[in-house]
């Protein structure tokens, strides 16, 4: 009896769980999973069914997923550095003056139509776009389209501390400090509605592109002055109003941000109606999302979930080779890296193809230079340095160091575009360097920890990278390797060559691209002659989408755009 | 009764207190400057003017920092600077629904199994039940989850691979548990709802495991003990249905430890949530405590910290109660 009723009850189980099966059975890898869903839904009538499924389907046609590898910090550019926040606030939500026109590092006309630059170079007039619309949400109706008092706010925000947002957040305006923003606009008014006036305090040739990056996004000065009147200014931060693609609707921290197409967008409504990021931390998990069509893009893949898309016809990688670079910086204030003899044995006894197979699986470029290849003014007549432990043995010996010395390396413990596994690569080159009598010990930190004691010199040599923000090539001349950089941290080297600087400072300040990368070239040979860092790689950007998604580019400064992007309708 | 009240209400408070000891020495010990993040409202100002530094006695700043507790304040969060009492409010039903269904699950398909194996001791079913919550009780959970989500997810498709709810489902957060929410929001009508439910089957069976494992073993020791008293043969001889008998007449008895080893269970609830929240990207306390960590967010640890351990507190305190109402025995006896 007993016996009776424990396989009755196996059997309903079995019942249950082999009902479920039967019930969706070859449309279950299919992206669409709302049609799994529904047939669970009886109780409805069957032509109800069928119009609900049409419903969900066009939904989900119009409605991109795509899985991304954190939460923002904020929904304020201005305030941050971190490109995932970037790609959830800048892109999707705001315009700049201008913007980098898409999958490229040009600069385009975007809020300010055109624009004029003083003889000598120190005004610059911008004429703002008319008719621009400001996104329309529950928290915020806005009263007026764009004008010159947004752009003003903007700024000023940033630069003066005694503006009534300067201070809210608390989180500081690391990008407009870096770009030296403060000290070089020394005025900015407003000429009429529609037209502002720049007035920098030198010539500045890369300002331009400057402002197409993501923390001089426009911001909505009615928005502030609405917020200030209830007294909820922090609201600005976590609740945006702009003038982009997609309009903010919901966050829900570590699970999804949702946008909706900006239905007055002034380029024209997105054919997307819907976009939401769903943000998966896991590299593993995100590609299981991909695959299970729970998502129809996916940020950052790992190398072997590249090679393994071939199994899987829908899906496709796109890859662009990033603007970015990954060094080993030698702190140049300590010994024994004061001596360009032993940085150039240290440069000579990296086997840096073996970096890139085991670390990139062979997916980047060797660098020379502290510039990509694909960036104006690279210098491609310097010959690439060989490995030569040899050499590099001979060198040491001659400066005095025969039993070799020990030597701290610093690496982080965190995946970057531009390098994606720090500690690997940092025990490759410690075995490298055994073979020239140099015994490395690998530090690490938490990133953020790690980033500020690089900053302040503490190490003897760290593996760093940097990500150009603006296809100019002074964003990492200036920002890596300049003297003034050794005060703000972003030359760890500590590296100041006043050849160097003042070529690079000149380059800053005229404005013929030509010119320009005369003098860039020959700043790229006094590196090489002094070489303060051993450049390792030009690091490729990938992401993974599925054949769904059309007219998706990816952009060399490190973003994810998904203006015009849309999706095939699925076949059902 | 009343004197056990006011027994367990003391218990409360100086295990709360000593809790927020605890933490306290940590802050000040580790983070001295997170302390400032902790007790105003505008960090930046305080640790200019030093209110918090060493040099104020150990003690006048731990009552100040139990001053700011007990107005419920905890601070602000270093990497977002958001109120962490918000942020807490946010992450928590997440994590309480997945909780709460996963008590549930373990709890009833426990007590089924252990029942089971119980009344067939030592024949085949038994040996099944017992070598199954074996290897339920050893598996690794992170290995586990991935091995399900590879067969269930991407192999057959029966299930989804992470998060709470399909997208093309846009909730109103109203309670913040979504099997409420998608109930009241009547624009999918069930839809949504099962959406959830969908959702929840492998985070549920993986966070559940081990306990099912515990509470399936307990059960069945319990139950074979209880089912060999007399009263018990006592009650089959007089005819009382074979289902009467062990339901209620046995398993009422033989619950005293059944309750015991949940409340245990309960803990390993809420550490493994930190696992299968990370694994499942569940938006719950567990993987916003596990974030901070990475991104030693002091003041978020600490409150995460504060209030998990009071939830355990309190649940724990409730699990008296309900052991003492189930068992007069005891009642009884604290009564004495």
């Amino acid at each position: 009896m007993r016996l009776l009723k424990l396989t009755f009850i196996l059997s309903t189980l079995f019942a249950l769980f082999s009902c479920h099966d039967s019930n969706e059975p070859a449309k279950i890898i299919k992206p669409n999973k709302s049609v799994s869903a529904h047939s669970y839904n009886k109780l409805n009538s069957k032509s109800l069914e069928i119009k609900n499924l049409k419903d969900k389907n066009n939904i989900r046609d119009n409605l991109l997923v795509y899985c991304s590898e954190a939460s923002p910090q904020s929904f304020n550019p201005q305030l941050v550095t971190s490109g995932t926040t970037f790609d959830a606030s800048s892109k999707p939500i705001y315009n700049r003056l201008v913007d980098f026109k898409r999958g490229t590092s040009q600069v385009e006309a975007s809020l300010a139509t055109h624009w004029d630059v003083s003889a000598d170079g120190k005004e610059y007039t911008f004429y703002l776009r008319k008719n621009v619309a400001f996104h329309h949400t529950k928290y915020f109706q806005p009263s007026r389209n764009f004008n010159a008092d947004d752009v003003l706010f903007s700024i000023f925000r940033q630069k003066n501390q005694d503006h009534p947002f300067h201070a809210v957040s608390n989180l500081g305006y690391r990008y407009f400090r870096s770009m030296e923003f403060d000290s070089l606009i020394t005025k900015l008014e407003k000429l009429d509605d529609h037209t502002i006036k720049f007035t920098l305090d030198h010539p500045e040739s890369p300002f331009i592109a400057t402002l197409a990056m993501d923390f001089a996004s426009i911001l909505s000065a009615e928005y502030a002055n609405n917020l200030q009147q209830i007294g909820k200014k922090s609201q600005m931060d976590h609740l945006p109003i702009g003038t982009g693609p997609f309009q903010f609707e919901k966050y829900n921290p570590d699970a999804f941000i949702r946008y909706r197409a900006h239905p007055n967008y002034w380029q024209g409504e997105e054919r997307l109606k819907e976009l939401v990021y769903a943000i998966t931390p896991d590299p593993s998990l995100r590609f299981a999302r991909l695959i299970a069509g729970e998502c129809d893009v996916m940020a950052k893949p790992l190398p072997i979930h590249i090679k393994s898309i071939k199994q899987y016809p829908e899906i496709i990688s796109y890859s662009e080779s990033g603007s970015n670079i990954a060094y080993l910086s030698m702190n140049t204030r300590k010994k024994p890296f004061d001596n360009p003899n032993v940085r150039k044995a240290i440069n000579l006894a990296i086997n840096k193809k073996r970096l890139l197979k085991i670390v990139y699986d062979s997916s980047a470029i060797e660098a020379k230079n502290p510039i990509p290849p694909n960036m104006w003014s690279f210098n491609d007549y310097i010959p690439a340095m060989e490995y030569d432990p040899k050499e590099a043995k001979q060198l040491l010996h001659k400066e005095g160091f025969t039993n070799g010395f020990k030597m701290d390396l610093w690496a982080m413990n965190v995946q970057r575009t531009y390098n994606p596994n720090a500690r690997k690569m940092a025990e490759l080159i410690q075995k490298d360097l055994e073979k020239i009598g140099v015994k490395v010990s690998i530090i690490s930190y938490e990133f953020g920890t790690f980033l500020e004691k690089t900053k302040r010199g503490e190490h003897h040599a760290a593996l760093l990278g940097w990500i150009g923000d603006n296809g100019d090539p002074d964003n990492f001349f200036s920002s890596l390797l300049g003297c003034a950089a050794t005060l703000t941290g972003g030359n760890a080297s500590f590296w100041c060559n006043p050849a160097f600087d003042k070529l690079i400072n000149q380059a800053r300040r005229i404005s013929v691209q030509e010119h320009r990368s005369e003098l860039y070239e020959k700043a790229q040979v006094i590196f090489n002659q002094e070489l303060p860092w051993v450049p390792i790689a030009h690091a490729q950007q990938f992401v993974l989408a599925n054949k769904r998604v059309i007219n998706f580019r990816l952009a060399p400064t490190d973003g994810i755009h998904f203006n015009d992007v849309y999706l095939l309708p699925t076949k059902h | 009764m009343f004197r056990i009240f006011i027994r367990q209400i003391l218990n409360l408070t100086s295990s709360l207190l000593l809790l927020c000891f605890f933490t306290f020495v940590l802050c000040d010990y580790f983070f001295p400057n997170g302390l400032s993040f902790i007790v105003s409202s505008d960090p930046l100002r305080i640790s200019e003017s030093g209110f918090f530094s060493q040099s104020i006695h150990f003690f006048s700043r731990f009552f100040e920092y139990l001053n700011k507790l007990l107005t419920g304040q905890l601070g602000l969060s270093i990497s977002r600077g958001n109120n962490i009492s918000d942020e807490i409010i946010n992450y928590l039903p997440a994590s309480m629904e997945l909780a709460i269904v996963t008590l549930v699950f373990s709890l009833s398909f426990g007590l089924w199994l252990g029942i089971i194996a119980a009344k067939h001791k030592n024949k085949w079913q038994d040996k099944l039940i017992l070598s199954a919550t074996l290897i339920g009780y050893s598996l690794p959970i992170f290995w586990w989850a991935m091995l399900l989500v590879l067969f269930f997810s991407l192999w057959l498709g029966v299930t989804p691979v992470a998060s709470r709810i399909g997208f093309e489902y846009d909730i109103d957060v109203v309670t913040g548990f979504l099997l409420i929410d998608s109930l009241l929001s009547p624009r999918y009508a069930l839809d949504a709802f099962v959406s959830v439910i969908q959702h929840m089957i492998l985070p549920v069976i993986v966070l559940g495991t081990i306990p099912l494992a515990a509470i399936t073993r307990v059960t069945r020791s319990s139950m074979i003990k209880t089912l060999g008293e007399d009263y018990i043969n006592n009650a089959i001889v007089r005819g009382i249905s074979d289902f009467s008998v062990t339901w209620k007449h046995a398993l009422r008895n033989a619950f005293s430890p059944i309750l015991t080893s949940l409340s245990l269970q309960i803990s390993s609830i809420i550490t493994g949530a930190i696992i299968t929240e990370s694994i499942f990207a569940w938006p719950g306390a567990g993987k916003w405590l596990l974030e901070a960590v990475y991104r030693r967010d002091f003041p978020v640890i600490h409150g995460g910290l504060l209030i998990t351990a009071s939830i355990v507190i309190f649940i724990y305190l409730a699990l008296d109660y309900i052991s003492m109402w189930l068992n007069p025995k005891l009642r009884d006896k604290s009564n004495l």
